[in-house]
Formats: C-alpha cells, structure tokens, sequence
C-alpha cells in the first residue's frame, strides 16, 4: 500500500502537466487546422477561376471569337499562338498549283485568286483560337508568411465559326478578276 | 498525451486526404477540359474545311457568272433582233435599224466570251484540285491543331492525345458541271439586286428571278458555260491538270505486319475510298484484324495473353519478332517513341581465385514499360550514338531455338564487380552480387514518317465512287455531300482521347494512406476505373447549321462545331477509331477495349 504523503507527493509533480503538454500541442493543432483550411480555400479559388475561364471561353468561341460576352471582358481574347495547320493546308494547295494549275493558268489569274483570296482566309481560319486567362489575389494566412499570392485560371479553346453569306464572297471573286 | 498525438495524426492525415483528393480532382478536371478542347478544335477544323470548300464552290460559280453574263447579253441581243425583225412587217421596217446595233453587241459578247472562257476554264480547274486536296489535307490538318491545342493548353503536365474522325478525307464528292452552272446563273440576279438595292420594287423582281435563272442556266449549261464535260482535260481552253500530289507527315504504329499491309495495299487500290474502316470487308483484312488480336500483348502485363497461342510461332511472338526489326533505331526514321518489356533481376558472382565467374541471374516479373520522352535521340536500347537510356546495343535476333523461355534480350545492362586489388582479395567461393537490366522485348514504337499522298483530278480520293459515276461529273464541278452521309451520322464524328501522366501525381499515395497496409477492395469495376484513370475522352461534331436542303449545304458557309455526349462507335467506325487511337498513343486501342466493357455507364 502506498502511504498517504507518497500518493499527495505524487499529485504534486504531476500539477500542471497538462497545461505544458497543450502549450506544446495547441499549436500544432492549430497550424494543422489553418493548413488544412489553406489549402482548402486555395482549391476553391483556383477551381473557381478555372470555372470562369472555362465558361468564358465557351461562350467566346460559340460567337467565334467575335464578340465578348457580358462579363468576361478582359478575360478571353483571340490567341497569339500560331499553330502550322493553316500554312499546312496553303502548302498543300500551293504544292498541288504548282503541279496542276501552272499549266493551265497561262493567264496568271487562277494564282492570283488562290493567294488573295484564298490565302489570307486560310492563315486567318486555321490559326483562330482563343486563351482565357482569370487572375485574383489571393491571401495567405499569417502563419504561413501571409501577403498575397496571384491565383490564375487559363483556358485555351479553339474559336467556333459563324455562318457568312455567299454574295459577300462573290464580290470579293469579282473585284479580283479582270479579264485581259 | 496520446490523445493529443491521436488528434495530431489525424488532423495531419486530414491535410494529406485534402491535398491528394485536390489533386486527383484538378488532374481529372485538366484531362477532361483538354479532352472536350480537343474533341471541339478537331471539328472546328472539319467545319471549317467543309467552309472552305464551299467558299471555293461559289468562287467557281461567281467566276462561271461572268460567262453566264456575257451569254445573257447575247441571249438579249439576239432576241433584240428577232423581236426587231418581226415589228418590221408591222413598222413599215423602221424597227429594222435597230438590228446593226445589236448585231455588233452580240459579236462583241461573242468574241469576249471567247476570249475570257479559257482563263476561266483553267481557274475551275484548279479550284476544283484545290477543293480535292482542301478535302484530303482537312484531316491532318485538323491533327495539327489538335496537336498544337493540346501542347498550348499544356494541362495536365506531360499529356497526349489525338482527336480523329472515322474517314482520312472530308465526306464531300464531285457535283455536276450544269449544276455550277446554274449556280452561275443565279450570281447575275444577285449581284442586281445588290446594286439596285435602293430602287422599290427590284428586290422582289430580282427575286422571283432568282430560281427561274438557275433553272435556266443548269438546262442550258452548254449554252451558257460552254462544254463542261472534258474529262480528259482538254476542253475548251482547258490545257492540261495532272493529278496533284502533297507530303504529309504522319504518326504510324509499329510492328507492320504483311498481312497488315497487303490489306493497306488492297484496301487503297480497290475501293479507292480511304475511310478507315472500310478496309475490313476484304478477307486479307479480316484475316489481319484476326491476326492483330491474338497478336496483342496483354494489356496490363504486355506478356502473351492468356489462352492465345503462345509458342515459338503463335502470333505473339511472330509480332515481337517483327517489332525488334521495325523499331530498330539504327533505321531511319527513329522512332519517336518505344512500348516494351523489361525485368530487373540479380546476377551472382562467385570468386574463383582468379576471376569472377558469373552464375545463373534471378528476375523478378517482366514489366511493361513505354518512353515518356521524345525516343527520337533517347531510346531504351541501340548504339552508342543513339545515347540508349536503359542500356547500349541492340539485338535484333529473339531466340536461337525453338525454346518460348530462351529469350536474347534487346539489351542488357550489367556491370560485372570489379577485379579485386591484391591486398583485398576475397575468399575463393565469395559470392558477390550484382543488379541486372533487360528489355527482354520491344512491343511496338511509332515512327513520324513524311509520306506523299497522291489527289486524283477528277474522281477523288476520298470521294464516294458510286456516287462519282454520273457523267456530268467532270474536273470543272463543284462539290456535294457524298451520297448516303446524313448529319449526325459517323461521318462527322470527331472523338479525342487524352492520356494523362497519372504518376506523377502524389494523390494516389496519399489516398493510400486511408487504407493504410491493407489490401485493396478486389472489384472488376474498381480495376476497370483505376486503368481508365489516366484517360480522358470527348466527343463533338461538326455540321451545317441551318434549314436547308441538303443541295445548299455545299453553297453556304454555315458549317459549325459542337460538342456532344461520347458514344461509343461501333462497327467500322469503332476499328477505325481503335486503329486511329492505337497508332497514335499505342495504348489507345485498350483503353477503347475497356471503355467498350464499361460503355453503357460512360456519360459525358
């Protein structure tokens, strides 16, 4: 049996204990709650921007990347990306004028309509696609420096088509071709 | 304390759980927008070639209007002086002066006629080349952009992926002579009518006008347009159109099979169509599509599939065979990128007092490996030169005998331990070990390879045969939707296939935790997931957007893309795809497989 003065001598060293074992374990209770809640709001945010680049793109590219829908002005503009499928094409028709057409175009205007007419709507149709980018700052918790960070959302689409008329075309075929 | 430590733990795991599932969400996300990027870019492209085509149809018709338009001056002029030289009788032949006048504008429309038709007859014929090579180019074109997209987007890191239609040319054939003709005969109205826009009452004129002409025109084709039919081209002031032709580089699978390519050879040569799919009806082609399937390496294993034939001369092995030799980077191309199987083992050595002897290596399981690199200048086996990643050499023999389990790897790598100084010479019998590398086989590889592709001038690659057989079909028409396409069909499908570098991510790991050492849920389904998991795909197709006939759609530009839910093909649309996806991504063909198990449950 332990004597009575042992058991109070006992509760006395062990005074307080408690109060030293959350000093050191409330913070880390604390820093790992703020993490998780960090890391929680900055999915959130990026999933957000990624939403409102996304819907702005879709809606730009269904009116061709013509005109900016309401909202997501500054947001999406046409790219500046070149990608090789227009020259591709305008090689392909060049490579297949210089076997058939040299021939029989003594008169030098079916060259002239391809590269004028056919030329500048090709680089211009192949190549169109559009980037959407969202930026917002985004604040970071004391603990972890605190500050801002910027936040991006891009999106990069290809840029839909909008039905064009016939005559306008057919102005434009006239206006080039003078007979000699 | 151990409460404290508990809370702690799982407050950590919490962390961990909240980033791997962040992760996992935003890598799915990435995948499927590039996916639905790609699918929608891919059409656009068809649509806008089909614009394109149409654009060049009414250029040609715009161009045949000025014929048209000379003839209907002389048309007038010559009926001027009939109606001048019957009001004679009754005009005591005052009216009769009126027909010198008339008679000099007739000849001079004549003699214009005959001066402008040959430049226009040689502008219609290399318009309608350039509508058959818009036609064949649209496809890799649409590739291109696919490519360029996917690369731009850049979402998620390291992926690739392809967006591909079940035809290799646009779904377009040769329309009729007279039927650009009376197109023709419609632009002189509508040209009018732009003109005298502002004068009350001549846009309805002029409108009422407008099918009378064409109808007009078309019947009288000949009158109006000239001879159209000249096949052979030498029409009126046609002068010569040889067949053109275009270089194109293109993506292909290897190992090539014979009978792969006899079927390519047969299915070119005979039908002159080029859809994909069409290939399969031949016997050559079946017999190869039954080859390649008992051919195919396990999926997960990259081994001999089980219950096919394995031995010496089974497919399988015949198709490893033939993968060694096509893959070999000492040709030319390299390819760009290598499919194979390695297993890592341990190779004893034993000390004999004077030199090392090495004794019977111990593998583990081979594994199923592919690049993730360009391979181009960084294969897993070949020369010195090639700078191979795994290890130098390259062995193009298999196997010596007729033995399966004797297997002459394509390389190895091995160091030997090093000779021992005097001083620290081991006991004779010391067992020293050391590891080994083996590409035991090389399953397949692609080859970007420049291939020309010739555009016959008149009857189209790519152009429906049947429908082609008219005879007023000629090297001067425009183009129609080939016979028996109807919107929405196979024909104007374009479906992509992304394929995400799923390991890097750290999300798998950490959502291991939650399990932690324990086994995993053993479900078909589950398994079936997991392997789709690096995938994404999409769907979207390209069609025109409005009311009209189907004789308008080649005559106005209102072709547009959308995106719709993925289907799974079927048929020959779905070898075409497989065939498409496999020699792309090489795996394609097995996430199509697993997706086809599942196809009922996929809906995006």
């Amino acid at each position: 049996m332990i004597p009575p003065s042992k058991i109070k001598r006992g509760r006395r060293r062990q005074r307080g204990a408690a109060m030293v074992e959350a000093t050191i374990v409330v913070p880390v209770f604390i820093l790992l709650l703020i993490s998780v809640l960090y890391v929680r709001d900055q999915a959130l945010t990026q999933h957000d921007l990624e939403m409102k680049a996304r819907s702005c793109a879709w809606q730009f590219s269904a009116a061709n990347c013509d005109a900016v829908p309401p909202g997501c002005e500054g947001i999406v503009e046409q790219s500046t990306t070149q990608n090789s499928a227009g020259q591709e094409v305008m090689d392909a028709l060049q490579g297949g004028k210089d076997q058939s057409v040299k021939h029989a175009d003594k008169t030098g205007v079916v060259s002239k309509i391809i590269d004028s007419l056919l030329g500048p709507v090709l680089q211009a149709a192949f190549g169109r696609s559009l980037d959407a980018t969202v930026a917002r700052e985004f604040e970071r918790p004391a603990v972890f420096g605190g500050k801002t960070k910027t936040m991006t959302g891009r999106y990069h689409l290809a840029c839909n088509l909008t039905p064009e008329e016939p005559i306008d075309v057919a102005k434009d075929a006239w206006k080039l071709f003078k007979p000699n | 304390m151990v409460i404290a430590l508990f809370l702690a733990v799982f407050l950590l795991g919490l962390l961990y759980y909240v980033v791997g599932t962040t992760q996992t969400v935003f890598f799915r996300e990435h995948l499927q927008d590039t996916a639905d990027g790609a699918a929608l870019s891919g059409a656009v492209m068809h649509a806008r070639s089909m614009n394109l085509i149409v654009l060049i149809n009414i250029v040609m018709a715009a161009l045949l209007a000025i014929l048209v338009t000379i003839k209907l001056i002389e048309g007038l002029a010559i009926i001027g002086m009939v109606i001048a030289a019957a009001l004679a009788w009754f005009t005591g032949g005052s009216t009769l002066a009126a027909i010198p006048p008339l008679k000099t504008a007739q000849a001079d429309m004549n003699a214009a006629y005959q001066q402008v038709q040959p430049p226009i007859f040689a502008a219609l014929k290399a318009l309608h080349a350039a509508s058959d090579l818009v036609s064949s180019v649209a496809p890799s074109a649409a590739d291109a952009v696919v490519l360029a997209d996917i690369t731009a987007k850049g979402q998620p890191a390291g992926s690739r992926g392809i967006a591909s239609g079940t035809r290799l040319t646009l779904p377009v054939s040769d329309d009729t002579f007279p039927e650009l003709c009376g197109r023709a005969g419609k632009f002189p109205i509508d040209l009018a009518k732009e003109a005298l826009g502002g004068v009350p009452g001549v846009s309805e004129i002029m409108g009422a006008l407008d099918d009378p002409m064409h109808d007009m025109t078309k019947s009288l084709s000949e009158w109006f347009c000239g001879e159209g039919d000249d096949g052979n081209g030498g029409g009126k002031g046609g002068g010569q159109s040889r067949p053109p032709s275009y270089k194109r580089d293109e993506k292909r699978a290897y190992p090539r099979m014979d009978l792969a390519v006899r079927c390519e050879n047969e299915h070119i040569d005979s039908s002159g169509s080029l859809t994909l799919g069409a290939g399969n009806t031949s016997p050559t082609c079946e017999e190869s599509k039954r080859f390649e399937d008992a051919a195919l390496p396990d999926q997960n294993t990259g081994r001999c599939q089980a219950g096919h034939d394995c031995s010496a001369d089974g497919p399988y092995e015949q198709r490893v065979a033939k993968a060694r030799l096509d893959c070999d980077p000492a040709l030319s191309p390299r390819p760009s990128y290598y499919l194979y199987l390695q297993r890592e083992g341990s190779v004893p050595y034993r000390w004999t007092g004077k030199l090392w002897q090495r004794l019977t290596p111990t593998f583990g399981e081979p594994q199923r490996r592919e690049t993730r690199k360009d391979a181009v200048s960084n294969p897993p086996c070949g020369s010195k030169l090639v700078h191979p990643f795994v290890a130098e050499g390259y062995q193009t023999t298999v196997r010596t005998s007729n033995d399966v389990t004797e297997v002459q790897p394509v390389c190895s790598k091995e160091v030997p331990p090093p000779a021992p100084s005097t001083r620290n010479r081991p006991e004779v019998g010391h067992i020293e070990t050391v590891p080994i590398t083996e590409v035991m086989h090389i399953l397949g590889c692609q080859k970007t390879e420049t291939i020309t592709v010739q555009v016959s001038n008149g009857k189209t690659a790519g152009s429906d045969s049947s429908s082609d057989s008219g005879s007023s079909s000629n090297s001067k028409s425009p183009k129609r939707v080939t016979d028996g396409a109807t919107l929405g069909d196979e024909n104007f499908q374009i479906r992509a296939l992304i394929q995400g570098d799923s390991d890097t991510l750290a999300a798998d790991r950490l959502v291991q935790l939650t399990i932690w050492n324990q086994e995993e849920p053993a479900s078909d389904n589950l398994h079936v997931l997991q392997a789709l998991s690096g995938y994404s795909v999409a769907q979207a197709e390209y069609f025109y957007d409005g009311s009209a006939a189907r004789g308008e759609w080649m005559w106005n530009m209102k072709w547009r893309a959308r995106l719709r839910r993925f289907r799974m093909p079927e048929g020959e649309a779905f070898t075409a795809i497989q065939t498409a996806w496999r020699t792309a991504l090489g795996s394609g063909c097995d996430v199509l497989n697993t997706l086809s198990r599942i196809g009922d449950l996929v809906v995006h």
